[in-house]
């Protein structure tokens, strides 16, 4: 066994009596390489550093202001985040823009074609048409498709707030 | 006492008491792994906090069938993970590390204060599979559940890890 070999069996053992069992069986090597015992060195004090290290008791603010949050998020997930009415009203009032965009829409295509028809054929005017609508129909259903999930952020952010 | 797991399905329900019981069961040795992945109580703190906030949002979607305990520190790990990232310390820890170099081959091994020192500058990734396993003892398949690599990984980052702590103490052939 080489010294990379030995010294990951070594590795393999993060408690003080497992390893030196293991230092027992190897011991005459360990003895005579450097690189083998300066690596057991590091092991044993990280072994010691980690067993010695107590973690610090959570200070009494810590702890209620952890218990508050986390209570807070698990309401939260427990609520229905779609429809507080807080929120969703005024976006409610959003969607009637909807209308007006459509209606500005329409009316917009309708008075080019009306206007170009002498210069384009019909068929350029049907293009630019249809292409006015998708784009539209696209950037206003994913502005309006989007609006579920900003208000569901908006109210989990309001729920879990202190 | 019941399991980890059965406290989860009962917060996954709703159940706050199970939640509180989870938390006082881990909160203080997640805040020291915390503690020792940042090196500064205060983003300990935040993260702590951080965590139980995750922990209770995705209660819904934790699997029963896995360990609660791996979970909880793969999402502390990645939190801390994010902050690293952010605050860009490993350019702080890298220049620390080039004003105190590593001793020279055949040194005597680190004292406990350098030992904390060098573990601090360790790579984010390299830092979390060591305290993962000597401070709060995972096994290699708790921790590639932990962090989601294989545990092949865990391995060669446990090795470079301690290959660098070791710094100069000479060369394994």
């Amino acid at each position: 066994m080489n010294c990379e070999a030995r010294q990951e069996q070594l590795e393999r053992i993060a408690f003080e009596s497992e390893l030196e069992a293991l230092v027992d069986e190897q011991r005459e090597h360990l003895e005579a390489c450097a690189p083998c015992a300066s690596h057991l060195a590091l092991l044993r004090k990280l072994i010691g550093e980690a067993r010695d290290a107590q973690p610090t008791p959570l200070s009494p603010q810590l702890r209620a202001s952890v218990h508050e949050r986390a209570t807070r998020a698990l309401r939260a997930t427990h609520s229905n985040l779609i429809f507080q009415w807080e929120i969703f009203a005024p976006l409610a009032v959003a969607l009637l823009a909807l209308p007006a965009a459509i209606g500005q829409g329409w009316l917009w295509t309708r008075g080019l074609s009306v206007l170009l028809e002498p210069w384009l054929p019909t068929s350029v005017l049907t293009g630019l048409t249809i292409f006015y609508a998708a784009s539209a129909a696209l950037t206003l259903g994913g502005l309006y498709g989007l609006l579920p999930f900003a208000v569901a952020f908006a109210n989990r952010n309001r729920l879990e707030a202190p | 006492m019941r399991s980890d797991e059965d406290l989860m399905a009962a917060v996954a329900s709703g159940d706050e008491t199970a939640l509180a019981a989870l938390i006082d069961r881990y909160a203080t040795s997640v805040h020291a792994y915390l503690l020792r992945h940042s090196g500064n109580r205060e983003d300990a703190d935040d993260l702590l906090q951080e965590t139980w906030v995750r922990v209770a949002r995705s209660a819904k979607r934790f699997d029963t069938a896995r360990r609660f305990r791996s979970w909880l520190y793969g999402i502390a790990t990645n939190l801390a993970r994010d902050l690293f990232r952010r605050r860009i310390t490993r350019e702080r820890a890298l220049r620390d590390l080039a004003a105190h170099p590593p001793a020279a081959s055949g040194a005597d091994p680190v004292d406990r204060r350098e030992l904390r020192e060098r573990i601090a500058e360790l790579p984010e990734n390299m830092r979390a599979v060591l305290l993962l396993r000597y401070y709060e003892g995972m096994s290699e398949a708790e921790m590639a559940e932990t962090l989601g690599v294989p545990r092949g990984t865990i391995k060669s980052r446990l090795h470079a890890a301690l290959s660098r702590l070791r710094g100069g103490y000479g060369v394994s052939k």
